[in-house]
This record gives structure tokens, C-alpha cells and sequence, in this order.
């Protein structure tokens, strides 16, 4: 275990530094290495206690593989990932191994995006609440049994329904029991992967208000992986967006959503359809697709799409700078661009 | 290009879809896919279907062009496609629900007269034959050009559909493209007959946002260009608002509420409609606000529900009506139908 | 969403409350020719148990004046009379062809019943009776009378061989698979489930093992194999030779399903929860691709039989007295005595029904083997 790192902030609960993730490609008999995939290029950013931080991006932004390398789920090609425990002493993830990570594990936990490939097919529901209770030995069975009659009670289910299967539950509900089981232990930070995508509309803000509801009620902070703006806008306290490996643009939400300083962010918000048939968008989008993660552009990541690239876009890779607290943008441009984002109508009744 | 209509086809559907019925039999019950489905469709307009999955919206599309996965089958009703005049015949009207689902009439329809698009390009393009095989042998088998002239069309084809350097990518494999060309593809293919319907099921679903924007935009332009109907089919409401003409919200099967895309997201009657329009997280929310729900979950087919079947998860349910009488599709105003007893204690 | 599956969806209901070994039964008996082929090889159980029971007369007495006798059939009817019996059969050699010439006698008959008396063995190894399924009655017991399908050429009852021989044949079968799954999961698991140098010398060993032709490897590992071993030990020796080659097979098995379940979601939750390695093993991988490794096997043992049979064929596996059905099949090896005597080719019939019914058995299973897949 690393010793006492940076006590300074006691509510900092999670800081990641320079994290790196890169997956060889291998070819031939041999299983050469002949390149790699910097699936994650040097990510850094830090989650306050009780926060909501939300990683935004498109396919292949790395969004997912930071999530699963904040847990460990993933091991890390370089990098720190600092965290508080509720000692208050701060450990090093990166540098643990798996037996002393064990105990750990009681205090972080993940959901995930699949609802049908996240939960054995072939255990009840009491056997897949009640597995965290076991393996880390908190519980009795009876003990255990009504542990995972008040999870599921909190996360909206019936206790009635322990025996059964998940075959027998819908996408929400069996979505609903990965969150029930992300919580049995009681943890203090959750890295929740793309957890609403997968669900319809109705069913995906119903998980979504639990989400928060649990945030309120147990002291969650959560690391939150969408691909969705419009559900970052709502649950997320910061967002970070991800092109290519890197963070582009963090920001609290408001301000990400209002004022967008990165030309990517912008392009994302414009994207998204309104939904609203008076507001249909007239304006050209974004051209071209998301570059090769084994070889992507020089310079700037993004200067192939950018409708504002320059030439030394072409040729150096911005930093990560602030330009104002809390707001951080890798773009050289980025103050003397002026970008729209999400108008706030005044007057619309509805919301 | 189909020879210019006459006055009289110009307000007659290019499809009409009257009470359609499709059941799977099953060796635990039978399912009710879709339920007295009618709407119609008319030349260089969209209309889109809209709903949760187990709805019924892919499995109508599905009915339309005769594609049933097994055991489903139509049971009852009729999907009328309008054909033009040309110089051997009048104009028709063919009831695609009575041909034989694999006989060489309905592979006419398809491919030819209405075109196909399917949520995963990958899957619907073959990984042996390259882009351009595919392409020449849809414009070969419903036009008599040769190989030559089939591959010159197809490069048009992919011109048209914005994949940028046409001649090399003709003979590309599926896989060798990115996620949005490869939907691009597959747009090239299902109009390589210029269809005067389009189906377009999920198209974008699989694709990131700033992709989606630029298929939605290029479905738009083609849609403009070849004054083609397109049958959208879609779970997301920001889509619809952004390509449709007229919207089918559906539900468990039926069509519950069906009028113009402004009046469903500005005066939506059932409230079906009304909760799933509340429920969709918006960009301009106050943050950490609370959603608007639904209770409960769309319910098993077999579980369906007696009734309205949305009565279970209603806010607004009358105790003793909607739980016993099934409400029916009737007109409200022009162009705006609403299957709800509210609406008809109202009227 | 997932709007395109709906067609499937409507199955998921009729599950609510079942559990998985249930659900993956459902869709086993809807597979017809899966379900009696499983009731063909049910058949076969039971007579490899009761072999002697089924057997008519003493499978290994030889009687010179007996050989090659063709089949002879039951009669049911004694003129008008319900009276089930066989015509005797007297034998004289021909002086010209110097064969023997066997000529029905009308005159005798001997009577046939069911459960009636035969010579004495022990029923399962313990019970000693003289009881069989078809025998004669108790004053006619000792008579050579009932040959079903003949007499090969040492005069020993074809039909009661074959009954013995299905025992040892099947047996052979099943104790290699067993042997070669418990090799193959194993090894495949190891590889499957650790990767990187154990999984590629694991992989190397099975291409090596597949790329050596058969035959020869068997003839060399036959060839070893002492003449004055006992019949136990020689077929324990076949069981282990042919499950060297046999574990391959389903080691690939195991290790594809390792690979495919290592990724999935709900093995990394058990991870992230903090589960051990053995946990995850066994509580999340191996149940979730037992009825996979259910259905190799079943489709594995076919090839036993097969090769045990073709091995017993040339002479390399098992050696008379011991009775396999290729045993049985190596008086078949000439074209002479096919030709007069076609029915010692009888004992290929259960071989092919066994073969098929394996087959198609094992093919039900994997079509059930994942209830929730389509």
C-alpha cells in the first residue's frame, strides 16, 4: 500500500492521474506485436464525495476502458488511481494486486450496461444479491436473506421475488438488480457503465431517478459512463469529454451544456436531435467519423473533423488548460473561439 | 424514374395498411404482435412508428414486406400498395398480406418497389462479396442493364449516398468500412432501384450522435431529391421530431395515438403519449431534476393486459371502463386519431 | 432497443419461475428425433446391464456341430393354436462341398416362452438364476434350441453374443469419454482460462495429437500392448489409448467456452465483487457450460465406438474370448463367408443404430444446451 498521499482535500474520494490503457495488436504465429490501440492516453481527472462525474464520448473514445480501469476490471498499461478509503488514508489501485484489492472491493462497485449478460443467468436473485455478502463473508445466510430483501425493497423490487431467476425479470427490473447487488456492500464509489442505454425510454428514467435517489439517500459518488448527453445533463454534477483516448473538455454540467469551449463538445450538443419538431436543426453536421484509435491524426486529435482547424492543429497536440476554475479544455483555440450550445428556451411550460 | 403520376394518385396512399393482425403461435400461447393496425403512407412523406420495444413496430415493417420470423404469420387485414401506371398496365393496387411470402411477386416488392434498411449495416451486409457485388446484383436483379452499366450505376449510387471516393470503396468488404459508410452502404442498396418506399427500421440506432446526424440529413436530402415515402421506425423521440411527417405512437401492438409530428409533441391526447414525451431526458432540464415515469414495465405478450392495455400503468385510468372496455382509434380532429375512452366521454 | 429480438421475446414468458435446467429440458423435447433416440439408447442401457438376461444361450460355448447356423425364427402359431416355438434344425455336412448343410425338421418343435429357462449366470453380477427373456421350458432346458440370429463359425449363438457385446462396446464408450473429458476439461480449462504460454502449449499438443493418422498410432500403441494381458486389462488399455486421442476434441470445447464466458459481464462482476478465482471458476463458469460440455460428449462418444469397433475390426483392440461389436465384425472380414452367411454382417446394425442415436441425441442437447440463447 502506498502511504498517505494527498490528505489535503479529505473530499476528494477518487483521483485518477496520467492513466494510460493501450491493448497490443498482435499478428502471425508468433503473436508479434505489430502496433497498439492508446485506448486511453493519459486521462486524467478527480471525483469529489458525493459527486456525479459523467464520462461523455462516442464509440471508441475510451470512455468505457477508463471506467473499467478505474476498478481495475482492466489492467492499466501506466498511471496512478488514487483513492480515499474511509479511513482516510489514500491507496493506489494501479499498484495493488489482486489479493490486496480484495477488501477494497467492498467499497467500490460497478453496474453495468448489459442488464442480460451482467447477471448468471443460472442464480437466483438471492444467490446474485447475496454474492458480495458471501464472498466477503459479512453475513450468515439468514443474515444475508434479509440483507437482500432490504436491497431489493431499495432498489424497487419485491423481496417476494428472491427465488426466482432473472430470465423472469424485464431489461429494468434485471437492471434494478445489478444496482441492488452493486450496493450490498455498502460502497462508497460506483462506476455505473452506459447503465440506461440498453433500456427504453420510460424504463430508462425510472433507473435513472433511483439512481439519484440512492446518490441522496446512501452517499454515492459515481463515475458515470454515457454516450447520451441528454442523460448526462440530467444526473452528472461535472461532465468530461472524451475524443480518442484523451479528455477534451471538463466542465461542470451547466456551463458544459451552455457554454461549450471545445469545438468537439459543441458538435456533440448539436447533434443530438431535439426533440421538438419547431426546432429542427438546419444547421451542417459534423463531417467525417471518428478516426482509428491505432492511428490516430497528428496534431490535434479532432483537427481532421474541426470546422475551426488551423495549422498548428496539424501539428501540435494541445493541453488539457483551464479557462476558468473548474473548467478545463484541450483546444488551442479555446479562448477565442465562440461556440453555441444547448439554448435555454425561457418560456416553455412543459419541464 | 416511375413515369409522373396522374392527378388522382397524387392524394391516394402509396401504402395503405388496414387492420393488420400478426400473431406467433407458440407452443406456450399465442402472441397478438400487432393489432388492428391501419395507417397509410403517401409519396415524399414520413411517417414514423414510434414505441418501446415489444411494441410491435418492427414487427409490423416485417408484415409489410412479408419478412415474419417464424412462426409468425399475418392473421387478418390488408397491406395495399399502390403501383403507377406504366406502359403495359393501368394503374394497381396489389395486396402484399395475400401473396405468398416467398413466391417471386413479393421478392419483386421488395428490393424494387419498397427498400430496406436495418439497424445493424453489419449485419445485413454479406462479409465474401464486396460492396460493389451487392450493389450490382440489386440493380441487376430488378433491371435489365449489363455488368458494366450495373457497376457504373452503383458508383453513382455510392456518390449519391456521400461515401467519399466511390471507385475504390466499390470494392470494399462490408467490415472494411466505418460504422456510419457502412449504413451508407446499405442506404446505397436499398435505393439501388430507386424504391418509392423506403423502410427504414433503427436506422441509426447503432450509430454515435454526430453519424446519426449525418444519415437523418442524408435520408432527408434522398428522401427530397426522389420524392420517396419513408416508413420510419424508431424508439427515439428526438429522431422523430427531427425527420418525420406524421408519427404512430404504438403500444403493446396498436396504434394508440396517430397525427403530424407537431401535434404529437405539442398536443399529444393519449396519455401514453404524454408520459413517454415526460419521460425523455432533455438537454435544457434543470440538473438533478427528477424525471417524470411511467410505472411499471411494457408486460409480457402473454400477460396482455384486458382492455386498454395500457390501463395497468395509466395515471389517468377510470376503475371500471378501461379495464374492461377496449377503446378504439377514432378520429378527434383532422388527421389526429386517439385510441382512448377519454377521449370518447369527451366527444 | 432490442425492438428487433421481440420475435423471440414472446418465449421468455412461459419461463417466469423455471429454472434453468428446466427451461433447457422444455426445449429438449421438442426436438423429436433427439427424444427417441434418447429412448433407443435407454434400450441399449438395458440390455448392456442385463446383457445375459437377454442372451438365449451361453454366448461362449462353441459347438462344432453347430456352426454357421442360419437365423431361425419363432413361430407364434401351432397350426391354430397360439403356441410360440422354434422348428428344430438337424445338421449334416455336405460330401461334395464338404459344408455343413442344415435341413429344418417340421416334426420338432420346441416350445418358447417368455422368462423361461436357459443355462445359469448371475443377473448383475449377483443373483444367480437361470432365468432369460426368452428361454424354454423347464423340460426342455439344456436343449440347444433358440439361435435368433444364427451361429457364427464356431457355433456360439450370434443374438446372445451380441447382447454381451453391446455391454463391452458401449462400456468401452463411455469409460472413454469419461476419461478423455476428465483429460480434456482439465487441460482446455487450464488454457482456456489462464491463456498466454499455457494455452498456446496446450493448443500446440492438441494439433499435434489430431496431425498423427490414426491408424498407425493405434497399431504401434496395440502392438505394445502384451499378448498375455487379461481381457481387463487389454480393455482398459483400449479405453486409455483411445481417449489419448479422444480428449482433444473436447478440451477445444471447454477451452472456447472458457474464453467466451471469461468475457462475459457477469464473471467480471463476480470479480469486481471480489469472488475468487476458484469461486468463479466453479460457481460461474463450469455451470454455465456444463450442458455444453453435456452435448460434446454425447457427440464424442460415437467416435469411441466407432473406433473401438474399427480397432476390435483389425484385430488391434479387443481379442477373443472377449465380445465386442468388433469383435463380432471380424467374421465378417472375408467376402466368402459374408456371402454364405450374411448374417454375421448383423452386429454392424447396432452399431450404426448406437452411432446415430448418440448423434442426434448430442445434437438435441446442444440446441437446448442455452435456454436463453436463440
Amino acid at each position: 500500500m502506498t502511504g498517505p498521499q494527498s490528505r489535503a482535500d479529505t473530499r476528494k474520494l477518487l483521483e485518477v492521474r496520467d492513466l494510460r490503457k493501450h491493448f497490443p495488436i498482435r499478428k502471425g504465429l508468433t503473436r508479434r506485436k505489430v502496433g497498439q490501440v492508446r485506448a486511453v492516453d493519459g486521462v486524467s481527472f478527480e471525483l469529489l464525495e458525493g459527486e456525479t462525474l459523467g464520462l461523455v464520448g462516442e464509440s471508441g473514445c475510451g470512455k468505457t476502458t477508463t471506467a473499467h480501469c478505474i476498478l481495475r476490471g482492466l489492467e492499466p498499461t501506466s498511471g496512478r488511481i488514487l483513492f480515499r478509503m474511509d479511513s482516510g488514508e489514500v491507496v493506489d489501485l494501479a499498484e495493488l494486486d489482486e489479493s490486496q484489492l480484495r477488501p477494497l472491493r467492498k467499497q467500490m462497485q460497478m453496474i453495468f450496461q448489459d442488464p442480460f449478460s451482467s447477471l448468471n443467468p443460472r442464480m437466483t436473485l438471492l444467490q446474485i444479491v447475496g454474492e458480495p455478502l458471501l464472498v466477503h463473508g459479512v453475513a450468515s445466510a439468514r443474515q444475508r436473506r434479509q440483507r437482500v430483501a432490504e436491497l431489493l425493497e431499495l432498489v424497487g423490487l419485491s423481496p417476494d421475488h428472491m427465488r426466482r431467476f432473472p430470465h423472469a425479470f424485464s431489461g429494468g427490473q434485471r437492471q434494478r438488480i445489478g444496482i441492488a447487488r452493486a450496493l450490498a456492500l455498502q460502497p462508497r464509489l460506483i462506476v455505473a457503465d452506459e447503465p440506461v442505454s440498453a433500456l427504453d425510454v420510460s424504463v430508462q428514467a425510472q433507473v435513472l431517478n433511483l439512481l439519484m435517489q440512492l446518490q441522496d439517500k446512501l452517499k454515492l459518488s459515481y463515475v458515470f459512463v454515457a454516450h447520451d448527453l441528454s442523460v448526462m445533463r440530467h444526473i452528472c454534477d461535472r461532465v468530461a469529454v472524451m475524443y480518442l483516448g484523451r479528455i477534451v473538455e471538463t466542465a461542470p454540467t451547466e456551463q458544459l451544456f451552455s457554454a461549450p469551449r471545445h469545438p468537439y463538445t459543441a458538435a456533440l450538443l448539436a447533434a443530438v436531435p431535439a426533440p421538438d419538431p419547431r426546432v429542427r436543426s438546419q444547421n451542417e453536421p459534423l463531417s467525417g467519423e471518428v478516426a482509428d484509435p491505432a492511428d490516430p491524426p497528428a496534431g490535434c486529435h479532432f483537427h481532421p473533423r474541426c470546422p475551426h482547424a488551423e495549422e498548428r492543429c496539424r501539428q501540435q497536440m494541445p493541453q488539457l488548460e483551464a479557462i476558468s476554475p473548474g473548467h478545463e479544455v484541450r483546444c488551442h483555440l479555446a479562448r477565442q473561439l465562440t461556440l453555441e450550445g444547448v439554448e435555454i428556451p425561457a418560456a416553455k411550460g412543459s419541464s | 424514374m416511375p413515369p409522373t403520376p396522374m392527378a388522382s394518385d397524387v392524394c391516394t396512399p402509396l401504402l395503405s395498411v388496414r387492420r393488420l393482425k400478426t400473431v406467433f403461435p407458440l407452443d406456450e400461447g399465442t402472441v397478438i404482435a400487432v393489432k388492428d393496425v391501419s395507417f397509410d403512407l403517401h409519396a415524399g412523406r414520413t411517417l414514423a412508428l414510434v414505441g418501446e420495444s415489444g411494441c410491435g413496430k418492427s414487427v409490423t415493417a416485417r408484415s409489410i414486406l412479408r419478412l415474419l420470423d417464424r412462426p409468425g404469420r399475418i392473421e387478418a387485414g390488408q397491406v395495399l400498395l399502390r403501383r403507377p401506371s406504366t406502359e403495359q398496365a393501368g394503374p394497381e393496387t396489389i395486396d402484399l398480406a395475400k401473396l405468398d411470402d416467398d413466391g417471386p411477386r413479393i421478392r419483386e416488392v421488395r428490393g424494387g418497389e419498397i427498400g430496406l434498411i436495418f439497424q445493424e449495416p453489419m449485419a445485413s451486409l454479406s462479409p465474401v462479396h464486396t460492396i460493389g457485388n451487392q450493389l450490382t446484383e440489386a440493380i441487376r436483379l430488378h433491371r435489365d442493364v449489363s455488368k458494366c452499366e450495373a457497376r457504373s450505376m452503383a458508383i453513382g449510387l455510392l456518390r449519391e449516398v456521400g461515401i467519399p471516393q466511390p471507385q475504390q470503396r466499390i470494392d470494399f468488404y462490408g467490415f472494411e468500412l466505418s460504422g456510419g459508410l457502412r449504413q451508407r452502404a446499405m442506404i446505397a442498396i436499398a435505393l439501388a432501384c430507386r424504391p418509392r418506399l423506403l423502410i427504414a427500421d433503427e436506422p441509426t440506432t447503432a450509430l454515435d450522435v454526430t453519424t446519426q446526424a449525418q444519415i437523418l440529413q442524408l435520408l432527408r436530402q434522398l428522401q427530397a431529391q426522389h420524392e420517396m415515402a419513408i416508413l420510419l421506425i424508431t424508439h427515439d423521440l428526438g429522431v422523430v421530431a427531427q425527420t418525420a411527417d406524421d408519427v404512430a405512437v404504438m403500444y403493446l401492438g396498436e396504434i394508440v395515438e396517430c397525427a403530424d409530428v407537431d401535434t404529437i409533441f405539442h398536443d399529444p391526447r393519449h396519455p401514453y403519449t404524454r408520459a413517454l414525451l415526460k419521460s425523455m431526458p432533455a438537454m435544457h432540464a434543470t440538473n438533478r431534476g427528477r424525471l417524470e415515469t411511467i410505472a411499471g414495465s411494457v408486460p409480457h405478450p402473454f400477460q396482455r393486459p384486458s382492455g386498454c392495455p395500457f390501463h395497468p400503468r395509466c395515471p389517468q385510468v377510470i376503475t371500471g371502463q378501461c379495464d374492461c372496455q377496449a377503446p378504439r382509434l377514432r378520429a378527434i380532429g383532422e388527421s389526429h386519431q386517439v385510441s382512448c375512452l377519454l377521449e370518447e366521454a369527451g366527444s | 432497443m432490442a425492438d428487433a429480438s421481440q420475435t423471440s421475446a414472446p418465449d421468455a414468458d412461459a419461463r417466469i419461475d423455471v429454472s434453468p435446467a428446466r427451461l433447457m429440458w422444455r426445449r429438449f423435447r421438442k426436438h423429436r428425433v433427439a427424444m427417441g433416440s434418447m429412448v433407443l439408447l435407454f434400450g441399449f442401457a438395458i440390455i448392456a446391464i442385463g446383457a445375459e438376461f437377454f442372451a438365449t444361450t451361453d454366448p461362449h460355448l462353441p459347438e462344432a456341430h453347430r456352426s454357421l447356423m442360419p437365423p431361425q425364427s419363432i413361430r407364434l402359431f401351432d397350426g391354430s393354436t397360439f403356441r410360440p416355438h422354434v422348428l428344430a434344425v438337424r445338421g449334416h455336412r455336405d460330401p461334395q462341398t464338404l459344408q455343413r448343410v442344415y435341413e429344418v425338421d417340421p416334426d420338432r418343435r420346441i416350445p418358447v416362452r417368455l422368462f423361461g429357462h436357459g443355462y445359469e449366470y448371475r443377473l448383475l453380477g449377483l443373483i444367480r438364476t437361470d432365468r432369460h427373456l426368452i428361454g424354454v421350458t423347464r423340460e426342455h432346458k439344456g436343449e440347444p434350441a433358440i439361435f435368433l440370429l444364427g451361429t457364427d463359425v464356431q457355433g456360439r449363438d450370434l443374438w446372445s453374443r451380441l447382447m454381451l457385446a453391446t455391454r463391452v462396446s458401449m462400456s468401452i464408450g463411455l469409460v472413454g469419454v469419461a476419461l478423455s473429458l476428465l483429460i480434456g476439461i482439465v487441460l482446455g480449462g487450464f488454457a482456456g482460462y489462464l491463456g498466454g504460454w499455457v494455452d498456446m502449449t496446450v493448443q500446440r499438443m492438441i494439433e499435434i495429437l489430431r496431425s498423427i493418422p490414426t491408424i498407425p498410432l493405434w497399431m504401434g500403441l496395440a502392438a505394445a500392448m502384451p499378448r498375455d494381458w487379461s481381457i481387463l486389462r487389454v480393455y482398459l488399455a483400449i479405453t486409455i489409448i483411445l481417449s489419448l486421442i479422444g480428449w482433444t476434441e473436447l478440451a477445444r470445447v471447454v477451452r472456447g467456452r472458457f474464453l467466451v464466458l471469461r468475457e462475459e459481464d457477469f464473471v467480471k462482476a463476480a470479480r469486481l465483487i471480489g469472488a475468487r478465482r476458484k469461486r468463479i471458476i466453479f460457481r460461474h463458469m463450469l455451470p454455465s457450460f456444463y450442458s455444453h460440455i453435456i452435448a460434446a460428449t454425447t457427440v464424442a462418444i460415437p467416435t469411441m465406438i466407432i473406433s473401438e469397433t474399427a480397432l476390435s475390426f483389425l484385430g488391434l483392440g479387443l481379442r477373443p474370448p472377449a465380445v465386442s461389436w468388433g469383435v463380432l465384425l471380424q467374421q465378417a472380414q472375408n467376402v466368402q463367408s459374408v456371402a454364405l452367411s450374411p448374417w454375421l454382417m448383423i452386429p454392424a446394425i447396432p452399431v450404426i443404430i448406437a452411432v446415430m442415436a448418440f448423434n442426434f441425441v448430442g445434437d438435441g442437447l446442444r440446441d437446448a444446451a442455452d435456454p436463453y440463447g436463440q
